[in-house]
């Protein structure tokens, strides 16, 4: 509503800036969605597109020795030891989800060095590229039920020529939508595959990081 | 709602100007009609008005993901001499410049109203042979080892997006630096890109350098062309882009 301003050299009269008072309270009480300025709504004003659940630093070390099996989530689930440190669990409480939330997850982890049996650094046989591996996966586990996706896992091997390994690895996942849901944990397992034969060996996970976002439904 | 008004007012025993007086009043008005986000008041918005919120300034997440290694071996076939590889491993050219992983298997393609920030990610896993599984390999002769560099990069919208990967622009002739030597590695490319409204496509791409055979001078070495060049065994398997868009310039309501 647009404000009448009287005319120049006129009487100010109280009907006058009555008239003006009540465009401007009109204004005030009425704001439409379309007199929006493109900016009008800002980070204070608005609520948060992105959830940051929950991350973590990790520090604590694992030794992996449990041999690889197969390249299944079974296997994986089953078999492949949780690295020390890398479960987002909310304490054990776990998560609630939102109705048709989408999760975004991330975990770094350092593979600091390959060892053998005796605790020393592990001495690699061939004399090129080895084929020992390190095996790692990013795995959730939502209403009691663990799962992974084989596109969330990945290795390194050992490095050529150096009795010292060190790599990182990074995993992006994505899941959902869900039904309202709990996720009770986001974990990182491991195992090591394949050795040059006779030679018994373990990888060390020294630390890293794993965290995971949560994106509600368009609308 | 508080307003960023601020009236000069009639001053004590001073004339009223009607124009001035009406100005007044004209400015309250536009920034009744036309608030920022300054002019709200910190309570102006419940829960249920920052729900309604929400439907009018959301993110939104694709994702693409193709698994390649199960099946298989997770070592090359070659490698073990049994079976073959998994029909999804994608093979990086060698030396054909940047090629789009799994042919698209992994792009991304959607259309805004309205601008956007986005986030991609290109999750996935690259391997190699063992140098001694290259063509024209012969045993103890260290002039026959095939040293190749891997690079991977995030494409949006037909644009490569240099500093997304490991990727490093040839200053000089030597290829040392221009990728990733080892034998395998896991990792993540990442590009944050602001995009116009319209029609757009994140897709990941990869390249294998022109490589070198391993003498003792390779640190300075220039590249060479090679006869038999390692163009079979350098894949990418497991790869997963997940993309995260967060619309801007859209107004409440609209």
């Amino acid at each position: 509503m647009s404000v009448t301003p009287p005319d120049s050299g006129t009487t100010i009269t109280a009907a006058l800036i009555t008239a003006m008072h009540e465009a401007v309270r009109a204004a005030a009480h009425a704001v439409d969605a379309a007199d929006l300025a493109r900016a009008a709504l800002g980070a204070r004003n608005l609520p948060s597109v992105l959830i940051a659940f929950d991350a973590l630093e990790v520090t604590a070390e694992t030794t992996v020795s449990t041999p690889f099996g197969a390249e299944t989530a079974a296997d994986i689930l089953t078999n492949w030891v949780g690295l020390n440190g890398f479960t987002l669990s909310n304490g054990g409480a776990g998560y609630v989800i939102g109705e048709n939330w989408q999760l975004v997850a991330f975990a770094t982890i350092r593979i600091e060095n390959f060892y053998d049996l005796a605790g020393a650094e592990h001495i690699m046989v061939s004399p090129l590229d080895l084929d020992e591996q390190a095996w790692v996966a990013l795995t959730f586990e939502i209403n009691g039920v663990e799962s992974v996706s084989l596109t969330d896992t990945g290795f390194v091997h050992g490095q050529t020529s150096y009795s010292e390994c060190e790599e990182i690895i990074t995993i992006w996942s994505f899941t959902g939508p869900y039904s309202a849901a709990t996720l009770n944990a986001l974990r990182v397992r491991a195992a090591k595959n394949y050795a040059n034969a006779g030679v018994a060996w373990n990888f060390k996970v020294k630390n890293g990081f794993i965290g995971f976002i949560a994106i509600p439904p368009n609308s | 709602m508080l307003l960023g008004f601020f009236p000069f007012c009639v001053r004590s025993k001073g004339v009223v100007d009607p124009t001035q007086l009406a100005a007044e009043f004209m400015e309250a008005s536009r920034a009744a009609g036309n608030p920022g986000p300054h002019q709200w008041q910190d309570s102006a918005f419940g829960a249920a008005e920052r729900v309604q919120l929400k439907r009018g300034e959301h993110a939104w997440v694709r994702n693409a993901s193709t698994q390649a290694l199960t099946g298989s071996t997770p070592l090359l076939y070659e490698q073990i001499g049994v079976g073959v590889g998994s029909a999804s491993l994608w093979y990086i050219p060698y030396n054909q410049s940047f090629a789009e992983v799994g042919d698209g298997d992994v792009a991304v393609s959607w259309t805004s109203q309205y601008p956007e920030l986005v986030l991609a990610v290109c999750s996935f896993q690259f391997m190699r042979f063992d140098v001694t599984r290259f063509p024209g390999y012969v045993a103890g002769d260290s002039t026959t080892h095939r040293k190749i560099r891997a690079q991977v990069l995030l494409e949006i919208d037909g644009a490569r997006q240099d500093g997304s990967g490991p990727f490093a622009v040839p200053t000089d002739t030597r290829y040392r630096g221009l990728g990733v030597g080892v034998r395998a590695f896991r990792s993540s490319v990442t590009a944050l890109a602001f995009l116009p409204a319209g029609a757009h496509r994140i897709t990941p791409v990869a390249a294998q350098t022109s490589c070198l055979n391993v003498t003792d001078g390779e640190l300075e070495d220039a590249t060479q062309v090679i006869d038999d060049p390692p163009s079979d065994g350098v894949c990418i398997g497991h790869r997963r882009v997940i993309v995260v868009g967060f619309p801007r310039g859209k107004q409440l309501g609209a």
